[in-house]
Formats: C-alpha cells, structure tokens, sequence
C-alpha cells in the first residue's frame, strides 16, 4: 500500500510570470512521494529540481497545481498561513548548511529553529538534545563553538537544527558534498537511520551510487517535466534513458555495461559491488563467459 | 630526477596551536603525476599553497626546480609554477574566454603578437578554441576549469599544481579533465601535482602520496597504493571501485591478480577467464 507523504497535481511554476524574463521551471508535474520512503530527486542543473522542493517547502507560491503535505494543501491561492504550515512538515537543509551556523554553542545553534517555532526554552533544549543524539552528536562538544569544529561535525549540527524541528519529511540537498569519503559514509548511515526511524527522506543528488544504494524511488526531472518516477534498477536498467537524461550511470552499472559489451552479459542491472560480484560469478558458472 | 625537493617542512597557521604540517620531507619527480590524497584537514592544500609561495614557509625548505621557495624568490618560483583552484568561478575576471587568458599574459607584460599566438595555441591545447568569444559565465563548470587551465598553460610553467580542481565537475567533466592532464603531461612534459581525496583522480596519475595529520605516510607508484586497501582505509580513504569488487570477487572464492587494475584492465581480464 503506498501511502503518500506529499501529493504533487498538475503543478507547474513559472519565474517573473507576465514579463519578459518569464521562464517556466516546471510544467505539469503529477507526483507522489511516498512515506517512509527515501526518494532521490536527480536531473542536471537547471531541470527544475531546486524549484520543486522550494515548492514543496512552501518557500514558493505555485503558478498552478497543488501540492499536498498531510492534511495541509497549497493552491495559487493560498494564504501565507497555509505556506507556513507546510513548513511545519518539511525540513529543509541546504546544500554546504554548516554556512548558516551562527550562535556562540552547537547547542544554541541547534535550539534556534525549535525557539523560532516557538516552542518554550525548556522544550527548545530537549528537541536540540533530542536532535543531536539521532544524530550521535558527542556530548562533549555540545557547549563547544560550531566554528571549532571539523566540517563533518558542522555540517551535523547544521542538520540536527532542522530535524530539531521534528519535520516528517526532510529534504537534503548534496548532503555530502565537500566530504571526505569517511564523513560521506557516516553522513549517509545517519540519514538511513533517520529513514529507518520513520522520517520520510527527500535527496537530491548528483551522485548516482547514492541514488543505486540508498534510494527506494527514483524521480527524475528535464526542463522542467518528470521523465522517471519508479525504482532506481529500473532507471538505470534504461540505459538510453539515462544518457537521454543526462545522468552518469553509477559505477556498478557502467561497469557491468562495459562487461556485456565485452561479452560477459549479466542478469540483472547491479546497484551495489556486491550484488556485481554475484552476477559476475552467476555469469561464470553458467558458463557464460567467452560464450563465443 | 627531482624538481620540487621538501625538507623538514613545518607549518602552523597565525593563531593555531597545532601545526597543520609537521616535519615533512618529500621530492617529487620531474615529468609525473603525483597525487597527493588525505583526509579534509590532513594539511594536503597547506602544502600544496606552501610550495607555490603563497603561504610563508614557517620551518624547512622547499626547493623548486633550483629555486628555493622564499621572499627573494616568489616570483620565480610563480613563473615556474601554475596552480588551478577548486572553483575556476572565483578567478574569471575577463568579458571573452580569450581576454580572461589573456589576463595572466597582460601581467607579465608578453608582447601583442605573442600574446594572440600563446592565448590561441592554450585555448586549442585544452579543447576551447572555439568558445574564444563566448563571455565566461556562459560555460559549464568542465568549460570553466579547462579556461581556468588555459589561462595558466599560456603562461609556459614548468609544473601544474591542481587544488581539488575537479571535485566541483560531474563525473564526465571530471575524466574529460583528467583525460587532459594526461595528454599535456605526455605532450608538454609538464610536472603535475593533484591535490585530491578521491582515488579516481590518482588512478590517473603515475604517483600517490598520503598525507595524515601532517605527515607524509605513504609515497609510492599509483599501482602499489590503489591496491593496498588496508592503507587507505587506515588513513579514511575511499578505496577504488576496481578494488571493492575485487575484494568481493575475492570474498567469493574467485582468484583475483593483486595488482591495482583500471576498470578497462578488470573488464578485459574477466573476459579472459
């Protein structure tokens, strides 16, 4: 049963309507983002990706459509009280957030979101602590300056001040990047935790592995419209369509690609290592190596 | 042979207690490519700032090409060496992708005719003659870094310092640039030093240096450091692709070389089993 966390109709968008910079950044999208899920939002620069999550995020006013955030619905007419309240159930963490870190404590700085929806100084500080902990964010350093941290650790508290909001969906875009590769790693397990414990996820990324290891549904937009909503090994089963789309394919999947041209073809479109390595060895024992 | 020679190299940034390099001695060859890879804050940029001059050296030496790196002899030490930043974004300065190139020229007083003949040879070398009239930010940000690199190339350094110069590109930029560094290390003979965290970019290069906490910790031909998967993981690296599948291979009961191979080179021994 698909339960649905946000419900997108016939929404489209368009910047300085009526003038002569008018550009329509998304026209007629119809989606469903499932609860639970972690769905990933890929497409190049410029496809409309940013615009519908600001939209979703109630930071822009639709041109026409609807978007529907639990009981919360927004039109071309909403009032700005509707906007504030789809807020309520999304947060949203920009890319490289750890620019917006301010107060004199991660502490504080965590507190700031929860305050400004005003809850009390008491409930404030539980949510922080609350935040930080989901997000195994050491005790020790709580008190400590954002600015004397490492960048992972920042970019940590800059998350943990969203999700001391206790939004029910959380939209991340590029979560990782600017990492190293073990605060990549560590980023990614905390936000499948996040998952795993009932948030629904929103990712943009221009990462294709993370779309092949951590996504359930894939949507994929151009120039403004959905091209691709479904799961991620069918997406990248499609070769032509991603390359039609403009996306890398991820390593797993150009590689068995470079092996079926080399005549090793495999069963199924691989989306970790090792589900790569099965078919590798699947493929050798029936023999379907040097099958010429 | 050696053309950049560190010894005994220590810094510590104004107001730091700990320094971020710490009695570092390394030669780097002439005529390769060494990566240097290590964790953010490891102190591989400070090192690769120190060798330019644009960072005062705190404690050692650094010699380039002859020279030593200090006060007296920045600027010879700049003609010597071209570096090309993260984001080429914050380096455009001209209206024309050929007045940006020109820019560098302009400031070290090249003549007119001269000029016309480096900016057009440069812009050839990396693949952008076409785009001479084209204002800058009308280019993707692959465009951007080979414009940033043509700016540089013009200038005729002996050696090319990359500073994450790829981390901003998707994928296709990023091998369509490191396919360019390839060809004007084996055209133009250039030293190369690539600042990196990521193992595709080493993959790359001939050498592989790792620094940790500020120290160098492994130095040795990109084959013998890609395939040692313990040392990167020790030092927080991601390990290659070609190498993951090999130790699943491995893990399967399959006979796998243990050399370090490309994707092409693991393709075409799979084929040939």
């Amino acid at each position: 049963m698909v339960e649905p966390a946000i419900e997108i109709q016939q929404l489209s968008y368009t910047y300085s309507p009526g003038t002569a910079f008018a550009a329509q950044a998304l026209t007629n999208v119809n989606l469903t983002i499932q609860r639970g899920k972690v769905t990933a939002v890929v497409g190049h620069t410029g496809s409309g990706k940013s615009t519908l999550m600001q939209l979703i995020d109630g930071l822009l006013k639709p041109t026409s459509g609807s978007i529907t955030v639990q009981e919360t619905k927004v039109t071309p007419d909403s009032a700005k009280k509707d906007f504030a309240a789809l807020r309520q159930h999304v947060g949203f963490v920009f890319q490289f957030p750890e620019s917006q870190l301010f107060a004199d404590s991660v502490l504080e700085d965590v507190m700031f979101g929860p305050l400004n929806q005003g809850q009390s100084e008491e409930n404030a500080r539980r949510s922080a602590t609350d935040a930080l902990d989901r997000l195994h964010f050491p005790v020790e350093l709580r008190d400590h300056s954002p600015f004397e941290l490492s960048g992972g650790q920042m970019r940590r508290v800059a998350i943990a001040g969203v999700l001391a909001m206790k939004p029910a969906i959380l939209i991340l875009d590029e979560p990782t990047a600017g990492l190293d590769p073990s605060g990549r790693l560590e980023l990614m397990n905390l936000i499948q935790k996040l998952n795993q414990e009932g948030t629904t996820i929103i990712l943009i990324t221009h990462q294709m592995e993370q779309v092949a290891r951590y996504a359930d549904v894939v949507v994929a937009l151009q120039h403004g419209q959905l091209v691709f909503d479904g799961q991620p090994r069918s997406l990248f089963s499609n070769q032509q369509l991603v390359e039609q789309i403009g996306l890398a394919e991820p390593n797993t999947v150009a590689f068995a690609n470079q092996l079926d041209q080399a005549g090793i073809p495999l069963q199924q479109t691989p989306l970790t290592v090792q589900e790569l390595a099965n078919e590798i060895i699947e493929a050798r024992q029936k023999g379907t190596f040097n099958n010429e | 042979m050696a053309i950049i020679e560190i010894k005994d190299l220590s810094y510590t940034y104004p107001g730091e207690q700990e320094p971020i390099l710490k009695h570092l001695t390394a030669s780097f060859p002439a005529k390769e490519w060494t990566t240097i890879i290590g964790r953010n804050g490891s102190g591989k940029s400070t090192l690769a700032r120190l060798i330019d001059g644009l960072l005062p050296i705190g404690h050692g030496q650094i010699m380039v090409a002859g020279t030593p790196v200090d006060g007296e002899h920045v600027d010879l030490v700049h003609q010597k060496i071209g570096f090309v930043f993260q984001n080429p974004e914050n380096q455009f300065v001209g209206t024309t992708v050929e007045d940006d190139v020109a820019f560098g020229l302009e400031n070290h007083r090249v003549p007119r005719d001269e000029m016309r003949y480096r900016i057009q040879q440069a812009l050839n070398d990396v693949s952008m003659a076409e785009y001479a009239q084209t204002e800058p930010a009308m280019l993707s940000g692959g465009q951007k870094q080979r414009v940033a690199i043509a700016g540089i190339l013009c200038l005729r350094p002996e050696i090319l310092i990359f500073d994450e110069a790829t981390s901003m590109l998707d994928p296709q930029a990023r091998q369509n640039i490191l396919g360019l560094l390839r060809k004007l290390k084996i055209e133009k003979g250039f030293t190369i030093i690539a600042i990196s965290h990521d193992p595709v970019e080493a993959a790359a290069g001939d050498n592989v240096a790792i620094l940790n906490q500020g120290q160098l910790v492994a130095f040795d031909r990109k084959e013998q450091i890609l395939a040692n998967t313990d040392l990167l993981q020790k030092y927080g690296l991601a390990v290659p692709f070609t190498e993951k599948l090999k130790q699943q291979l491995r893990g399967q009961g399959m006979q796998v070389p243990k050399e370090y191979m490309t994707e092409e080179q693991m393709v075409k021994w799979l084929s040939q089993q």
